[in-house]
């Protein structure tokens, strides 16, 4: 058990207690989530304050974890409908992970986590919200479908094709990255 | 079917998705500090309160449409806002008019730290250099303008929505946290031709008159003129 993990008996965590434990949680799932890089601080800070103004609803005999999931996920679907934001998020799903860099270059210089990351970017954002619940998170699916007030079907139905296509970007970009290092090697100086 | 095969996810899929990559120090300390900023109670242990404490539980995903309208509408005014910078024009005051009245119950709940609903001292119109203190203000300000437009838009919604339910005391309420939160922000025009409103609609007559003639004083032209005036008109 965690300093903030809740127990039958303990009070309500302190937000400093809070935020020291989970800030890269909460970091870490707002990036599953789809948000960009260079909006992952202000989105925590976001989640943070949206946190605070929540705390007294908090039941300390629930777990930390997917309560500040609820939040993360509902800021990043805020963010994401802002058309700016969704331009950048996901404009250009599998490339958007470091648009810098073309896409290439990037794949083949990253590791199979990064990978996995861009192939992730590529899904549909509420598809890789069950996903990510239930594949990362363990949260069970009729759990998901009754946050995400979405029929049983539905949230099976999303997990299943969040899964098949997060499977086929995976291969794509594998495909891609050893093309480009092929491409490199056959280089003749 | 609900039991339909479903093939798991490979393993090293699994794994790599399952990976927790650390935040950058440098953002986690940026981050705290802005949140000591504008959370006193940040360092202590007694943990926070709740803001007002209403609304639904932070697992439900309700209010999509809601939000989404008034995230629509911040962004145009936002645009607007940015726009005038842009172009080198004086800055315009920036209003917020014509909006779908959100249905009571479906509000989005409100998300920033909870400020005093009220001082207790009289409403009155006050120029900014005569409001209450600035809060410390975030390092990236410019980077928060969509979010904290968003959230002076979801108080002004829960107090129009209020008047439109038929309380307006209630409606009070959210427009003092409003002044409380944004001293100096960007919609406190309609905030105040509002509050006129309310007032009047809960029967504080001249404390509406007051402020209704402030505000004509404060914001000669406002396009809330016609609607202060007809809020503080004696009944026919």
């Amino acid at each position: 058990m965690n300093a903030v993990g809740a127990s039958q008996s303990q009070p309500r965590p302190a937000m400093g207690a809070i935020f020291d434990e989970y800030f890269d949680y909460v970091w870490n799932t707002l990036r599953r989530l789809g948000v960009f890089e260079s909006d992952l601080e202000d989105l925590s800070h976001e989640v943070f304050l949206r946190v605070h103004a929540r705390l007294a609803d908090y039941d300390p005999s629930r777990p930390m974890r997917p309560w500040l999931f609820g939040f993360a996920y509902r800021i990043a679907a805020d963010h994401r409908r802002l058309a700016r934001h969704r331009h950048e998020v996901f404009g250009a799903p599998v490339e958007a992970v470091d648009p810098v860099k073309p896409a290439d270059e990037h794949i083949a210089a990253v590791e199979e986590r990064a990978l996995v990351e861009a192939a992730l970017a590529s899904l549909d954002f509420d598809r890789r919200a069950v996903l990510v619940l239930h594949d990362v998170e363990e949260v069970p699916v009729p759990a998901i479908a009754a946050d995400l007030g979405i029929p049983l079907n539905t949230a099976y139905s999303r997990l299943r094709l969040a899964r098949e296509e997060l499977a086929a970007a995976v291969k794509r970009l594998r495909g891609r990255s050893r093309d480009s290092s092929d491409s490199r090697r056959g280089l003749p100086w | 079917m609900v039991n339909e095969p479903m093939n798991p996810l490979d393993p090293r899929l699994l794994d790599a998705l399952r990976a927790e990559r650390a935040a950058p120090a440098d953002a986690r300390v940026r981050v705290r500090a802005r949140l000591e900023a504008a959370l006193p109670e940040m360092g202590s242990s007694g943990g926070g309160g709740g803001a007002g404490g209403a609304g639904a539980a932070a697992g439900a995903f309700g209010s999509r449409l809601t939000t989404a309208v008034a995230l629509f509408l911040a962004g145009g005014v936002a645009g607007a806002a940015l726009l005038s910078a842009l172009s080198g024009a004086k800055p315009a005051r920036v209003v917020y008019v014509d909006r779908p009245v959100p249905v009571a119950g479906a509000m989005a709940p409100l998300m920033l730290a909870p400020a005093p609903v009220t001082d207790g001292t009289p409403w009155s119109i006050a120029r900014p250099e005569e409001g209450p203190a600035k809060a410390p203000r975030a390092a990236r300000p410019a980077d928060l303008h969509a979010s904290r437009l968003a959230a002076e838009q979801h108080l002004l919604d829960a107090a129009r929505a209020a008047i439109v339910a038929g309380e307006p005391e209630r409606a009070v309420t959210q427009l003092e946290r409003h002044r409380a939160q944004f001293p100096d922000g960007l919609l406190v025009e309609e905030r105040d031709a509002m509050m006129v409103e309310a007032l009047a609609k809960s029967s504080r007559t001249s404390e509406a008159r007051a402020l209704a003639e402030s505000f004509r004083a404060r914001y000669p032209g406002s396009l809330f003129t016609a609607t202060v005036d007809s809020a503080v008109a004696p009944s026919p």
